[in-house]
């Protein structure tokens, strides 16, 4: 660990030998593995380690940056050297720069499962067959699958600054997923389900995860494309977390500042219903978006970003922070092969007081989503066109299967049509979401 | 379609003394001894897949050139195959140990649980022929000559109009090496080059704002750009954004829709290439299996994915396990002829991989992708389609699609789209997407036009968590009815309402 941090040190001390006035390494060190079965033999295994370094420069208030895999020292020489000539071609920028606030230290997410490099490959087969052999005893129109996998690895960041920043944490990941494959009158559906969690024993049970791709898949065989209408749309959690996943780029304070999000103007402003409220959590202990710091080293936060509709932050990293005047919100998210880019941590919508089965129960003629298809979120203008499977409602409950269909209308308006919000939150990745109902969409269909 | 830019400058000089190292720790009496490791498990097949790539991105925003950056990607990936199951690792060091390790690791998907005697392999090279010659290659020139395109292009799009308020342009480009040898003795290395530029705009009137995009490139000359200049990328990228100030709200329902030349054939590529590639099909899990032979399409519709058409994003000289790659016609006037088999899928089904083997990186094992993928030209012109059409939806530009391979449904994003009444085009409309069923809508193209083109090279596919660059092409075509994603509805419709 020492040592990634004295070659940090040595690399920061050229970068400002060689005329940079701040300097930043970021290093990652991460291990893989992937085990995959399919039709309860192995398919796949995968395993491997890599590690890499970006130096981020600033000299004259211009910025220059590089990357490699490769550490041997004549070659980070070479890309000390470039970086620093890098940023002669850029601009000078008066808002460039490193932060200045050094972490605190303390904070202990567990976000690394020690554990789980001891896990036998064999158990990880075993667990993968498990799910399938379950996929197939389901229902027997589920005669196929495009396997069952198990994912895990870790990553460690130390990441140093010019500014006495010296960091690293590491974490870890397991996910596990089956895609079972049914035929019903010579057609075929696909559908999956998984569990991704930070620690081993945090993992939904392979035979729940199973049954529940199962039963996803099953519901949808016989699915038939209805009439164009304009109807009540309930979000499952899945295709509900995508949808946030939209509020999160338009919150973006870089694309609030380019004026390229429909949320520009809009701070300490109602944009939606008064049963939405949206957190950015860093600091959730186990979270899969969880870290101690951002990427540039600032502390992160648990933040309201929506509360009871009113908008109250958007998301800065330290130079869109200072152009805007105010406090970094710690929002910097990178890899070691790019300079930060704002992004969320644990970004979720709050949990409401609806049990799912009233949200449906609500509504008499209406679409209940569980996929989502295509890039049909416009940013700039909140223009919403997405394709859609799911169920029917009629009379309050799920019916017949549909798919072909696609849902529109402007994000905005979505935003201000969630009428009801269910209290069945789980955080399944990092934007999470629990049903949502959406009073009117456009529902194109045949 | 992927808009995140890469960027780095090393000059070529250090390149090839990079490449020489790599060739150096992996001559051939190393690469045959990792093989003959690999194989102590009595795996049936194994290769060394070794990488090298530049990656160099600038970017301009807000009338300043924002970033420069450079980054350099090496390492080498073991593969072993054992009947249907594969064993992968890499390493990025290039250490003998680390590639030892890896080979080792790799090896462990034959179950033979004793390791066996090594068994001699014996690698010897072989010439790779390259498609899309290249004097100067984009990776190799001063990082001033990149980001005076991108000034160009910030100052054409400002002057063009008084509404644009945002310039956003980018210019990546990369070069990546990489040598592909394996236990049937094959030794081959190659050099790809790749770039392109992206001009983004925001036009505001009355508070409403709408964004245009340009941009293209492909394994092309540097030169490429005095001909494909910044100056008509922020142009179109202008033009887009202004047009969509006033569109309307797009309609939704089954239309009459007449798709534009070019990028539209991403409608190929997501509603029946993806579900002809061979795993799929060798896994019977795509709605194509076992179709062969069988009419798929319109006799209008013949669909070819070709590998070596110069210069275009999706070429390769060798695929990334060493095949040269083929023109593969997939339909023949709405017949299905073939689908794309990388090594694995053709051995597994007795055949001959048609070099569509893709790898992102060597952090990947291949999986059978597409190139260039388009339909052949007919010989209508654009207008006699278009004044065909009493009222529809005329699909000019697109911007990204998904595929469900398993029920056929797919969707792409119109960027750009129009309302056509009484044989005009008439009413630019906004956010509209379409939505069918591949084998639905491709029976549906009733009229096929003599405008054949290829997309401008701004096309990243993304399967399995691996992206690749490719190309389509599509000439203007005409499909009877399909499901308009839009938001207004005409005449009757169902509604629904509160219990």
């Amino acid at each position: 660990m020492s040592d990634y941090f004295s070659l940090s040190d040595d690399i920061i001390k050229l970068a400002l030998k060689k005329g940079a006035d701040e300097a930043e390494v970021y290093i990652e060190i991460s291990r893989e593995s992937e085990v995959g079965t399919r039709l309860e033999e192995v398919e796949t295994l995968k395993e491997a380690s890599a590690r890499g370094l970006g130096v981020r420069i600033f000299k004259n208030k211009r910025l220059g940056f590089t990357y490699s895999s490769d550490f041997a020292k004549a070659h980070l020489d070479k890309l000390v050297q470039s970086a620093i000539l890098l940023s002669e071609q850029t601009s000078a920028d008066e808002f460039n720069g490193l932060p200045e606030t050094v972490l605190d230290n303390s904070i202990k997410l567990d976000l690394y499962d020690s554990k789980l490099t001891d896990i036998e490959l064999s158990r990880k087969i075993e667990i993968c067959k498990l799910m399938e052999k379950i996929l197939f005893s389901c229902d027997k129109r589920i005669n196929n699958s495009e396997g069952a996998f198990f994912f895990d690895g870790d990553s460690t960041i130390y990441i140093a600054n010019s500014n006495g920043l010296n960091h690293s944490h590491k974490s870890s990941y397991c996910y596990l997923y089956c895609v079972p494959v049914a035929r019903q009158d010579d057609k075929l559906q696909s559908n999956y389900w998984f569990s991704l969690k930070r620690h081993f024993a945090d993992l939904d049970k392979p035979e729940n995860i199973a049954r529940t791709a199962a039963e996803r898949v099953i519901r949808m065989l016989g699915a038939v494309t209805p009439k164009t209408a304009r109807v009540p749309v309930v979000f499952d959690p899945l295709t509900a977390a995508s949808f946030i996943g939209g509020v999160l780029a338009a919150i973006n304070g870089d694309a609030v500042f380019k004026r390229s999000t429909f949320l520009v103007d809009k701070l300490n402003r109602k944009i939606a219903s008064s049963e939405v409220n949206i957190r950015d959590d860093g600091q959730l202990v186990k979270g899969l978006a969880s870290s101690p710091i951002d990427g540039e080293g600032l502390p992160t936060a648990n933040k309201e970003i929506i509360s009871q509709g009113k908008l109250i932050t958007y998301l800065y990293d330290t130079y869109t922070a200072r152009k805007a005047n105010i406090k970094p919100t710690a929002n910097a998210q990178r890899g070691y092969s790019s300079t930060p880019a704002i992004g969320g941590f644990n970004f979720y919508l709050q949990a409401g007081k609806y049990p799912p089965e009233e949200i449906i129960g609500s509504i008499k003629s209406g679409f209940y989503i569980t996929s989502l298809m295509g890039f049909g979120g416009d940013i700039v203008t909140g223009d919403y066109s997405q394709g859609a499977a799911g169920l029917w409602i009629e009379n309050g409950k799920l019916t017949r299967p549909v798919e072909g269909l696609t849902i529109a209308s402007n994000m905005l308006e979505m935003l201000r049509n969630i009428e009801m919000v269910g209290n069945d939150l789980t955080m399944m990745g990092p934007i999470s979401a629990p049903t949502f109902k959406i009073s009117e969409m456009t529902v194109a269909g045949g | 379609m992927g808009k995140n830019i890469m960027m780095s400058n090393m000059n070529t000089g250090d390149m090839d003394r990079e490449i020489d190292q790599l060739k150096q720790a992996l001559v051939p009496e190393i690469i045959e001894r990792l093989l003959a490791i690999a194989l102590r498990r009595d795996g049936d097949f194994a290769e060394v897949y070794a990488e090298y790539a530049i990656i160099n991105a600038v970017e301009l925003e807000e009338n300043k050139l924002r970033l420069a950056q450079t980054g350099i990607i090496q390492g080498v990936g073991i593969r072993v195959i054992s009947g249907e199951k594969t064993g992968y690792a890499y390493s990025d060091s290039l250490s003998f140990d680390h590639l030892q390790r890896a080979a080792q690791t790799a090896s462990y998907i034959a179950d033979k649980s004793q390791a066996k005697a090594i068994k001699a392999i014996n690698v010897s090279p072989s010439q790779t022929i390259n498609l899309s010659p290249i004097e100067t290659y984009p990776t190799q020139v001063e990082v001033k000559q990149k980001t005076d395109l991108l000034w160009r292009a910030n100052e054409t799009a400002y002057a063009a109009d008084m509404r644009i308020k945002q310039v956003s342009a980018s210019f990546g480009d990369s070069i990546k090496f990489y040598l592909v040898a394996n236990s049937h003795g094959l030794l081959i290395d190659n050099k790809e080059s790749i770039s392109r530029i992206n001009v983004e705009v925001v036009a505001e009137k009355d508070g409403r704002r709408q964004s245009g995009y340009h941009g293209g490139g492909g394994r092309v000359d540097f030169s490429f750009f005095d001909s494909f200049t910044p100056e008509a990328i922020a142009k179109e990228a202008v033009r887009m954004a202004i047009i969509k100030l006033d569109a309307l709200d797009a309609p939704a329902g089954l239309q009459e829709v007449v798709l534009g030349n070019g990028w539209a054939g991403i409608l190929l590529h997501e509603a029946i290439g993806h579900g002809l590639e061979a795993d799929f099909n060798r896994k019977k899990t795509s709605l194509y299996s076992g179709r062969i032979g069988q009419k798929v399409a319109s006799e209008l519709v013949t669909v070819v994915d070709d590998g070596t058409i110069p210069n275009q994003r999706g070429t390769l000289n060798i695929d990334d396990e060493g095949t040269k790659t083929t023109r593969n016609v997939l339909i023949e006037k709405g017949i299905l002829k073939g689908y794309l088999f990388d090594y694995l899928n053709a051995q597994l089904l007795k055949t001959k991989s048609t070099g569509s083997g893709r790898r992102e990186s060597y952090k990947n094992y291949p999986l059978p992708r597409m190139t260039n993928t388009f339909m052949t030209a007919g010989d209508m012109t654009s207008d006699e389609i278009i004044r065909s059409v009493k009222k529809g939806f005329y699909a000019k530009s697109f911007g990204g699609g998904q595929v469900d391979i398993s029920n056929g449904q797919f969707v792409f994003e119109v960027t750009e789209g129009y309302l056509i009444e009484n044989g005009k085009i008439t009413a630019p409309v906004k956010g509209a997407n379409l939505i069918g069923l591949g084998p639905q809508v491709l029976e549906k193209v009733v009229m096929v036009g003599n405008d054949m083109k290829f997309d401008t090279g701004v096309g990243t596919c993304g399967k399995n968590g691996q992206s690749v660059p490719v190309g389509v092409g599509m000439p203007t075509c005409k499909i009877s009815e399909m499901i308009v994603g839009g938001t207004q509805i005409e005449g009757a419709s169902m509604t629904g309402g509160k219990v």
